[in-house]
């Protein structure tokens, strides 16, 4: 079982059977919310609490595929577990080409809602987690002004200051100062690192990762991310 | 007794002649001889024509009795009396071949009437004791049930005699086998009623994939229930209210889904073809819970709006049930092609202001029927639908005739198409629902 932290949200039009998801999930120790409706959940949900779905396919007015679609890209997306009265194989098809954790015909197996929805939770982790790296990574970006950006974009492509300098028609004392406020500002100790910061949104990233390159030292790096141990 | 009184008569010549020729009375003696001879040959003579008479009409007789059975068993006729006094009935063979009596046994009132098809008895009574004095012809047709199980349907006529206060004397009459019209008819019957259990069956395989989902939710929350009992059984801290709750849920569900199967079954039996008391409301709701998986599927909100304190109805709950089945998935069908928040379906029980009757309106907004079309749709064979068999309507038109009721389709004003029927407020008329039964579809 995951963290206490983690929700399944529940959205299926049948009382009873969410009730009964509930009851179980419940009993099994997970944090549950219920929803009887597409549009409630969407209306009511915490997009920034961490958590999976479960999701009936066949439901009236929004159905379950149609939520996964609104959801994809959008920031209350999260893995889903879809549950169905019928395994149809197109629909099953269609919902894991979407992202879907797993297909599960009803009435489920006790077993296998708990594996799914654990590697649902799981995979909501570690989704979060990219997330937040990602935000953390773009927020300093943020920081670093036109020019720097323009001397970052040189660095991780491994151009040497002088020929930096050079191309962007100033002085090499200048890119190195713009260089050191790039690397302090980014929280990056070694070009390794920055190129893989940069590596992790897609900026400048024409240049492979070296394999040699040094592992980022993730908890200096992004010392405001919770992250795993290890 | 013919042959002893003619025996009687010689005796008595015999003795009067002896008599005579003891008294001796000379002279006369020929002549007297003469007249007792003529007398005795008189009387023999008498006999003789007699005998011939009675041989020549007891032949007669014979010979109309063979001429009567010959006609009864071509015109299928059975002649037969009841005395009341004796309570015995006299019937001739055909009669009792046709209510499949044996030949020889003796036979009284009652096993007349045992003869008659136990539904029809009632009336038969009826009509015997309502019959007016002091002589009344009677006609009706009512089923026998011959050796087996095997109906047969007859006319019987009768005359019934009565005393002068009105008691039943005698009962005389015959009975025809209506046997080939009857039996094709009963036959005919049989297939209607197959091809509506046909249709009914086609129409709830159109539904399986939806009531099998349907189904699967009470099981689904069984399922989670029984699981979540287990995982809290095993706790330290037992909590017996909330097992209890988990309990009682369970026990609910499996009822839904009793109800869901029970419905089911319903429709899938053959079912009988007796009329009954019928609430439209429980009908409507009992049809709106059969076709809610599918609904659901298509997207369809239905609206019911039924009128209150509707009057008591008579009707096959089954075929009714049908009816409106049908009726709801060809709305569903037309507005396939509106968008999933577009498909609304309304349905009104109302009484029919015009007629002594109430009635069903199911109304979708869908893409209407063809101008041309309207009448058509309940031809048999006729169909919109890709893979339709084109009897749904032409069935439900034929079952709502049944019911002494219309059907017929507009067009709505706006969009859309409705189907209205009646059902017309029965006082339980007996043997109307039989009579209408036997219509073909006239679509």
């Amino acid at each position: 079982m995951n963290g206490t932290t983690s929700t399944v949200f529940i959205v299926d039009d049948a009382r009873e059977v969410r009730m009964g998801l509930s009851r179980l999930l419940a009993a099994a120790g997970y944090r549950v919310r219920a929803f009887e409706s597409a549009a409630c959940f969407l209306e009511e949900h915490d997009v920034e609490a961490p958590g999976c779905l479960l999701l009936d396919v066949c439901m009236p007015g929004l159905s379950g595929l149609e939520l996964q679609r609104t959801l994809v890209g959008s920031p209350g997306a999260r893995p889903i577990v879809f549950l169905t009265g019928r395994g149809d194989i197109q629909t099953s098809v269609h919902a894991m080409k979407e992202g879907a954790v797993d297909f599960l015909t009803k009435p489920v197996d006790e077993s296998q809602l708990f594996a799914a929805v654990e590697q649902a939770l799981k995979r909501d982790a570690e989704q979060r987690l990219e997330r937040a790296i990602r935000d953390t990574i773009h927020k300093r970006l943020a920081m670093l002004t036109p020019r720097e950006r323009q001397v970052m974009a040189h660095v991780i492509r491994g151009r040497l200051n002088k020929q930096i300098a050079a191309d962007l028609g100033t002085g090499e004392k200048t890119v190195k100062v713009h260089r050191a406020r790039v690397m302090s500002k980014m929280v990056a100790r070694s070009v390794a690192e920055l190129v893989q910061l940069a590596a992790r949104v897609g900026v400048g990233i024409e240049p492979a990762v070296g394999s040699n390159a040094a592992p980022v030292n993730w908890k200096h790096a992004y010392p405001n991310v919770q992250l795993p141990d290890g | 007794m013919c042959q002893s009184h003619c025996n009687d008569c010689s005796q008595r010549i015999r003795e009067i002649a002896m008599q005579n020729l003891s008294a001796g009375a000379p002279g006369n003696n020929e002549l007297f001889t003469l007249g007792l001879l003529a007398i005795a040959l008189a009387f023999a003579a008498m006999w003789l024509v007699e005998r011939r008479r009675r041989l020549g009409a007891e032949k007669l007789h014979a010979a109309s009795r063979e001429r009567l059975a010959l006609v009864s068993s071509i015109a299928s006729l059975g002649f037969w009396s009841w005395d009341a006094a004796t309570d015995s009935v006299w019937a001739s063979k055909h009669a009792r071949g046709i209510l499949a009596l044996e030949d020889s046994a003796s036979l009284i009132g009652s096993s007349l009437i045992a003869a008659i098809h136990p539904e029809d008895r009632p009336g038969v009574l009826r009509k015997i004791k309502s019959a007016g004095p002091p002589i009344d012809i009677m006609e009706m047709e009512l089923r026998v049930v011959a050796a087996g199980s095997d109906i047969r349907f007859i006319t019987a006529k009768a005359c019934a005699y009565r005393d002068a206060n009105g008691a039943l004397k005698r009962v005389v009459g015959y009975i025809v086998d209506d046997g080939q019209r009857k039996r094709s008819a009963a036959e005919l019957l049989k297939l209607q009623h197959k091809l509506k259990h046909l249709a009914r069956v086609a129409m709830l395989g159109e539904l399986s994939g939806a009531l099998a989902h349907e189904l699967q939710q009470p099981l689904t929350a069984i399922l989670c229930n029984a699981n979540a009992a287990q995982l809290l059984s095993r706790k330290d801290d037992l909590n017996l209210a909330e097992l209890q709750e988990i309990l009682q849920e369970i026990v609910s569900d499996d009822k839904n889904a009793g109800q869901i199967i029970q419905r089911l079954r319903a429709l899938l039996m053959r079912g009988e073809t007796e009329f009954q008391h019928l609430e439209i409301g429980d009908l409507l709701s009992d049809v709106l819970a059969l076709a809610r998986g599918k609904l659901k599927e298509r997207n369809v909100q239905v609206n019911t709006r039924v009128d209150q304190d509707l009057p008591e109805m008579q009707g096959n709950r089954v075929e009714l049930q049908q009816v409106l089945l049908n009726l709801l998935l060809n709305a569903c069908e037309s507005m396939s092609g509106n968008p999933a928040r577009d498909r609304r379906i309304e349905v009104v029980v109302a009484l029919a202001d015009d007629e002594d009757a109430v009635r069903i309106s199911v109304l979708d907004c869908g893409r209407g029927i063809d101008i041309d079309q309207l009448k058509r749709v309940f031809d048999p064979f006729f169909t919109t639908k890709e893979g339709g068999m084109g009897l749904g309507l032409a069935i439900s038109h034929s079952i709502v005739v049944a019911h002494g009721g219309r059907l017929w389709a507009t067009n709505r004003p706006d969009r859309g198409a409705a189907f209205h029927f009646t059902l017309p407020i029965t006082t339980g008329k007996e043997g109307h629902e039989r009579h209408n039964e036997y219509s073909v579809y006239s679509g």
